[in-house]
């Protein structure tokens, strides 16, 4: 039994057009970007840099290139003009979306192959918001509602094929900032007064839907242990602890998203921008020769195993945070 | 523009000394971020002065109806300011410990009591701040500058919380006003569009994103899905 979750459109693949699509890259200054990666900039350059959509150079040309689209779209009652492509912006903090580019795809060729994102120096709002970030969406829509057929795109606004890049100023997933818990503190949590540490996910918070930090989740640490551990932070008994928290913080975390009744429906293109998806990541690790696909399927295998068996799933995060080795130091301290 | 920001650590601080009671001084421990003109508070000030008096003198009978009536009132005030502060936590933070703490007080008693308020200032999630969660509310079905609907819907905190200021609703103001009109004229509909039932809608536009880029659709097409919604979700 596979443990992944694939997103699987309803009415099949086009082949042609996944070809085209997932081989358009996003420009941000001098640097190229394939689909579903992201480049982390600093302020100054979010906000100053140049950022372009370029389409593939295909071989053929665009104009043949669309034609044999016409044809795999024909084949399935569709027709080059039913279609739009769409560059989205979004930026999740302050809610903004933003639709630089709607262009027939019909009258593609015409444009050619790039799409400047800040046509004369106007910045769009989300390439503005640095601390929250952009992603950008170039997908191939339809451009208005037809009839319901099964098997079929029919809704407008239905994505038949798109590219996804993401433009951020956030570092990725760097662990949790405990807070010292002192007797005040734990008389407000309602714990009791020799209490050691104190791990939520704070009401209100879903780390299934929220998309800021992993900071969210609390983590409380007794503040004569935290002042103590912050004190002696490279001896072996320290290192030892504080990768214990990290895992506690990751198992208060899973928990929860196993509780949500949502969590089984969710596959990775869902979650992949909350505090769900940042941690998932994290332990997913990155090797030099990674492409984003394989980080993909690392981190939905993860979640096939999270939504199996959460002991199991927590000896990665374990294997991870490297914790039998620092247990075994710690003990010969 | 020049604005003033609050640093994480030191709002969450000083928040809890204003819970339990104590005296701070935000302006003595606000920053300064940005070049050129500050940002001018005076409007800000001005509306917030009118409805403090106004919550003052008659206790609103809908809380809810009273912060979207706020939320209304200073949307422009909020548009008003370049995206780089909007999208600054820090300046989110100072609003709320600045001038929005008595509002906060009294929206928030209980969670206050039971001490669940940091994430009601520190501007870490946008639709549990209670500043920017206004000013999301507002944008979300605002047509213009009118954003008067944000203050329509009796008894309807979760359903701005959970249904539009938090999901990606929020950044599609068509289909959002199609919801919040739905929901605030519910008696014409065969049966009240209640807690189960709007989620029940709510998770069916949620689900049609991951398909479908909803923000294509203009007002009158919103309007047409989201009653084709409500119709299959009875």
């Amino acid at each position: 039994m596979s443990l992944t979750t694939r997103e699987l459109r309803p009415f099949g693949d086009f082949e042609v057009m996944d070809e085209f699509v997932h081989a358009i890259r996003l420009k941000v200054g001098e640097t190229l970007i394939g689909r579903d990666d992201r480049i982390v900039l600093e302020e100054d350059h979010y906000r100053r840099l140049p950022v372009v959509v370029v389409l593939p150079q295909v071989s053929e040309g665009l104009r043949e290139t669309l034609d044999d689209m016409q044809t795999e779209l024909r084949e399935r009652g569709l027709e080059l003009s039913d279609l739009v492509l769409v560059v989205n912006l979004f930026s999740s903090y302050l809610k903004i979306s933003e639709f630089p580019y709607v262009i027939p795809l019909s009258e593609l060729a015409a444009h050619g192959s790039e799409f400047d994102l800040i046509p004369d120096g106007d910045r769009p709002k989300a390439l503005r918001a640095a601390r929250s970030g952009c992603r950008v969406e170039v997908a191939v829509l339809l451009a208005e509602q037809k009839s319901p057929t099964v098997g079929m795109p029919w809704r407008k606004g239905t994505w038949l094929s798109r590219s996804i890049f993401g433009l951020s100023c956030d570092v990725e997933f760097s662990g949790f900032t405990p807070r010292p818990m002192d007797a005040e503190a734990k008389a407000t949590l309602r714990l009791p007064e020799t209490a050691t540490r104190f791990v939520r996910v704070p009401p209100g918070i879903d780390p299934l839907v929220d998309e800021s930090s992993t900071d969210l989740l609390e983590m409380w640490v007794d503040a004569d242990l935290l002042a103590t551990l912050s004190s002696r932070d490279k001896s072996k008994v320290s290192t030892a602890i504080q990768k214990q928290l990290f895992v506690d913080a990751f198992s208060c975390v899973m928990s929860e998203v196993r509780s949500r009744p949502d969590f089984e429906d969710k596959v990775w293109s869902d979650v992949s921008d909350t505090m769900f998806g940042k941690m998932i990541r994290a332990i997913a690790g990155r090797s030099k020769s990674d492409g984003e696909d394989d980080l993909r399927i690392r981190c939905e295998t993860l979640i096939g195993i999270l939504r199996e068996d959460l002991g199991r799933f927590m000896s990665h995060v374990e294997a991870f945070a490297d914790l039998t080795d620092s247990m075994i130091q710690s003990l010969g301290e | 523009m020049r604005y003033r920001t609050l640093g994480k650590a030191t709002c969450q601080q000083m928040a809890a000394d204003l819970v339990a009671g104590r005296h701070v001084s935000v302006e003595a421990k606000a920053g300064s971020e940005g070049t050129g003109t500050i940002v001018d508070e005076e409007v800000l000030i001005t509306i917030l002065r009118l409805f403090r008096e106004e919550l003052d003198a008659i206790p609103p009978q809908d809380n809810e109806i009273f912060e979207g009536r706020l939320a209304a009132a200073l949307y422009g005030w909020f548009e008003s300011l370049p995206i780089e502060v909007l999208d600054d936590p820090g300046f989110w933070r100072y609003l709320s410990l600045r001038y929005f703490w008595w509002f906060i007080e009294w929206r928030e008693a209980e969670p206050i009591k039971k001490g669940n308020f940091t994430n009601l200032v520190d501007a870490t999630l946008p639709a549990e701040h209670i500043p920017l969660r206004m000013y999301l509310r507002a944008k979300a079905v605002a047509f213009g500058d009118d954003a008067s609907l944000a203050g329509q819907i009796p008894k309807s905190t979760d359903f701005w919380r959970s249904h539009i200021t938090r999901v990606r609703v929020a950044s599609a103001p068509d289909m959002a006003r199609a919801f919040a009109e739905i929901k605030r004229d519910e008696k014409e509909l065969d049966a009240p569009l209640k807690t189960e039932r709007v989620r029940r809608v709510a998770k069916r536009v949620n689900r049609m994103w991951s398909n479908v880029q909803l923000g294509m659709y203009d007002s009158a097409e919103s309007k047409k899905l989201m009653e084709e919604i409500v119709e299959i979700e009875p």
